[in-house]
């Protein structure tokens, strides 16, 4: 009995697993709609499909890969493909923070240096030649819908 | 490998030399020797022999094909003390004999088959050995088998994997580091070498067995950390019908953010099962259903499985069974969390209208021939067939399915060669067969040889030494050889203190799946990597078993240091090289698990029984000189039982594992929130009403709460266990 005492009062002191012990979440999420269907993808040479949102446009293909492995760049998770359209989430950690380039990119080459391609731009003004900026607070959850057309790609940010 | 077979083939030769001669039978009676009432249950052995028999509900046994001599018989049931008898034999006539057992306060005194694959004394098992019987699942009111698992020390079960003192980590369910096998048939698919516990009889479940440590020199692969083997119930005489249904809810989660549905989450199921002897035929059948909505959404479960058995034993010298097990499932998978904030939720990538349709079917075959009482022959041949797929709206997704079959047959020959040496010899066949896209068409076959020798040649000592040689070969890969002895030793100091120590290898070969996985799993692409080699291990034991119960408290305490070491481990590991940063599994990993478990069962008052199990363990990642990741340092178990008045128990249970400190640091990138741990604290308790005690009605009801504390942990990475939950169960027995 007393070892049951001991153990129900252990158990009670112990608060386990608490949501509000995380700080809030701040997140990006929305939907990439693909014009055409699954019948419109490349075959063959989907390698890597997320959405990334980089601190600054990214002037090579090997500035994608050292955007993302040195931090300067968030991303989703591996985005399902083929698809007709999909839903994505990106949590942003530490915030509040702004991304100057906002695109669904694939990689379509076994090389992650230098087989990058934007499939859709985050361009608020409708011209996908000004990419537009994105600012996100503490605790805000922020939605951002991309269209890709695969007959139709925005212009490349590599010079 | 040629050297393997000859050895066998030796073996064999030996045991069959010992001849057929004339025999005959003993008949005998068992009862209680303070109520007068037959006992059910008690396991008869002739020692020196292969002979032996359960008593039926009548408390009656028939031992058959004895030769002629002084031979004593020995009897064990759970709840009575052990007892022994003399008896000189003529073969020319049938014997009588009666017998009254005396009730221990403890459960002590058990039989044990799977340690050696032949029935034993548990205190003559060189290893650390834990049976849970029908009445422990009774009495547990268990539905899933894997419950009952948790309550076992030095166990815990994640998902469906079973993990023997931190043999297992976190692997996604591919690869079961414990062989699993009912009525000696293995358990594990032939892709995942994955199991479903919750599709196997419960009902008709007789006995579990744990064995703790590595078991590869009788079981082979698989049995890297443990086995655990299940034994389904003999057939009575009369009919035996038995009934029972559950339901219950689950609360609303602990936190606001958590609660994801306006009504509480149901789970209920169903059991039926039948069983009868006629002449030389016996049978037993059983099925049921289970409907679980979880306590998280995207996690319902919708189950149904039934279960056969039909035994025919023409002469005492034969007996054949045959087995099936059909099992179907219709479930959504939760694979991990959206964040801690919205635990109870999948990913928001997650498709909630995918499902995961899983089948299993087995056929299984025994035929058990005694050459002579000191001669048996054990042929088991058993097919096993697996399927999953996921479908979206009924429709299949051909990109995610599999198909697989795993073919075993199995030959035993158990010897007592002179009465001071026991010998067990086999050899055994695996093929493994898959069809998937997920895996290719793969083809895994491993043949194995063993024997086993036990010497009582001192009185008070028995020694084992056992070697299996496993091939292994997976289509188009070199085959690969391994080596698994076992020696092990049981010391006899009084007759209530018994020593042992073991030492034994275990391996497990890699599964397909590990092999040859081209699959999305949740937020992971797992990559093929097919030069992977067997893990292995060799575990070592120290223990002691004490029993005494002319003590001011009757007490049972089992102690044991263990030292596992693991080597070439084959987990997932992240491919940091590779943009996607794929997962692979590799042979990564040199690990030590050192450890100690106590084991104490006593009554501290009249109807009142506490059991604690305590397991401490030091695992480390030699090779990277730091805490192995995914492994708990502390299990603590602890149970107590109050027989209120006759036919009402109440128990508790608690549970107390301690918190993981040492993971993947890239699973934050695929999953929120991964790093968020804590110790688990689990109480459940139940209240039982017996009333075949108080009406003579042969019907039971529980009131039975899991979680009550409603504490919030995880089972695994970012999977929160279920919240508090309750069920009514009412069970029909005759």
């Amino acid at each position: 009995m007393i070892v049951w005492c001991l153990v129900l009062g252990t158990v009670w002191g112990c608060e386990g697993l608490n949501p509000a012990n995380v700080p809030p979440i701040t997140e990006f999420r929305g939907t990439v709609t693909y014009v055409g269907g699954e019948a419109s993808w490349p075959a063959d040479s989907v390698y890597d499909l997320r959405v990334v949102m980089f601190d600054s446009i990214p002037t090579s293909t090997t500035a994608v890969l050292g955007a993302i492995l040195s931090g300067s760049a968030a991303f989703s998770n591996t985005l399902p493909s083929p698809a007709i359209s999909t839903q994505y989430a990106i949590q942003i950690n530490p915030a509040p923070r702004t991304f100057r380039y906002v695109v669904v990119a694939l990689r379509n080459g076994p090389s992650p240096l230098t087989d990058w391609l934007m499939l859709s731009v985050y361009a608020p003004t409708g011209n996908v030649n000004q990419p537009g900026t994105v600012s996100i607070l503490t605790g805000e959850t922020a939605t951002i819908n991309f269209t890709v057309d695969f007959d139709q790609l925005p212009p490349q940010p590599f010079k | 490998m040629m050297k393997s077979v000859l050895i066998f083939c030796v073996l064999l030769l030996i045991s069959v030399v010992n001849a057929w001669s004339q025999t005959g039978i003993i008949n005998g009676f068992i009862s209680d020797r303070e109520l007068g009432t037959p006992v059910a249950g008690v396991m008869v052995r002739v020692d020196g022999t292969q002979i032996g028999a359960v008593s039926g509900t009548d408390g009656r046994f028939r031992l058959k094909g004895l030769s002629a001599g002084t031979l004593i018989l020995r009897f064990s049931s759970i709840g009575y003390e052990k007892s022994s008898t003399m008896v000189v034999f003529r073969t020319t006539e049938p014997k009588d004999i009666v017998v009254t057992l005396l009730q221990s306060p403890l459960e002590t005194d058990q039989v044990v088959v799977s340690a050696n694959r032949r029935v034993q004394a548990a205190q003559d098992v060189p290893i650390s050995v834990s049976t849970l019987t029908s009445a422990d699942l009774d009495s547990r009111a268990i539905t899933k088998l894997d419950d009952a698992l948790k309550y076992v020390s030095g166990v815990t079960v994640q998902g469906d994997q079973v993990n023997i003192r931190g043999a297992s980590g976190f692997a996604l369910g591919i690869g079961s580091r414990t062989a699993v096998l009912l009525d000696g048939m293995p358990l594990l698919s032939g892709d995942n070498g994955d199991i479903k516990f919750d599709v196997l009889p419960v009902a008709d479940v007789d006995r579990i067995e744990i064995i703790k440590g590595a078991g590869s020199a009788l079981y082979g692969t698989g049995a890297l950390g443990g086995v655990v083997s299940m034994f389904t119930k003999p057939p009575a005489k009369k009919l035996e019908l038995s009934a029972r249904s559950y339901m219950g809810v689950y609360e609303f989660p602990k936190y606001d953010s958590w609660k994801y549905r306006n009504t509480v989450p149901t789970q209920s199921g169903a059991d039926l099962r039948v069983a009868q002897s006629v002449g030389d035929f016996s049978f037993s059948a059983s099925g049921g259903v289970r409907y679980d909505e979880g306590s998280r959404e995207f996690d319902k479960h919708l189950r149904g499985f039934g279960y056969g058995k039909a035994v025919w034993q023409p002469t005492y010298q034969n007996s054949f069974t045959v087995a099936t097990l059909v099992a179907v499932e219709n479930s959504q998978n939760f694979i991990y969390w959206r964040n801690l904030t919205n635990a109870t939720l999948p990913p928001l990538e997650q498709n909630l209208d995918e499902r995961l349709y899983t089948t299993r079917f087995a056929l299984s075959g025994e035929w058990l021939y005694l050459f002579s009482d000191k001669t048996s022959l054990t042929v088991r041949p058993a097919t096993y067939r697996t399927t999953f797929e996921n479908r979206v709206n009924g429709v299949a997704l051909e990109s995610n399915k599999s198909t697989a079959y795993s073919h075993n047959v199995d030959v035993q020959v158990t010897s007592v060669i002179v009465p001071t040496i026991t010998l067990t010899s086999g050899i055994t066949g695996k093929l493994n067969h898959v069809r998937s896209d997920l895996y290719g068409f793969q083809l895994q076959s491993i043949i194995s040889a063993f024997a086993q020798a036990e010497v009582t040649e001192l009185k008070y000592w028995v020694f084992t030494a056992g070697l299996r040689v496993d091939r292994e070969e997976t289509y188009t890969l070199k085959p690969q050889l391994e080596l698994s002895p076992k020696f092990g030793a049981s010391y006899k100091f009084s007759d209530f203190l018994n020593f042992r120590a073991s030492l034994g290898r275990g391996f497990r070969a890699a599964t397909v799946a590990e092999r040859y996985a081209n699959i999305r799993y949740g937020p992971f692409n797992v990559i093929p990597n097919p030069n992977i080699l067997p893990e292995s291990s060799w575990s070592a034991e120290i223990g002691a078993h004490i029993t005494v119960t002319n003590w001011l408290l009757p007490i049972d305490v089992d102690v044991a240091v263990f030292d596992n070491e693991l080597r070439n481990l084959i987990e997932p590991e992240f491919a940091v090289d590779q943009a996607s940063v794929p997962i692979v599994f590799k042979n990564v990993t040199q690990a030590r698990i050192i450890g100690a478990e106590l084991t104490i069962r006593t009554l501290v008052a009249k109807n009142i029984r506490f059991e604690t199990g305590l397991t401490l363990m030091a695992p480390k990642d030699i090779g990277l000189d730091r805490e192995l990741k995914y492994r708990n340092a502390v299990l603590w178990y602890n149970r107590a039982s109050w027989q209120v008045f006759d036919g009402v128990d109440v128990q508790a249970d608690y549970r107390y594992v301690s918190k993981i400190t040492t993971t993947d640091a890239q699973l934050q990138l695929f999953i929120p929130d991964a790093d968020q741990r804590v110790p688990a604290h689990i109480v459940d308790a139940r209240l039982i009403f017996d009333f075949a005690s108080f009406l003579n009605v042969p019907m039971r009801f529980s009131i039975i709460g899991r979680n009550v504390m409603n504490y919030a942990y995880t089972e695994y990475v970012a999977n929160l266990g279920p919240s508090r939950n309750f069920m009514l169960q009412l069970e029909y027995r005759k």
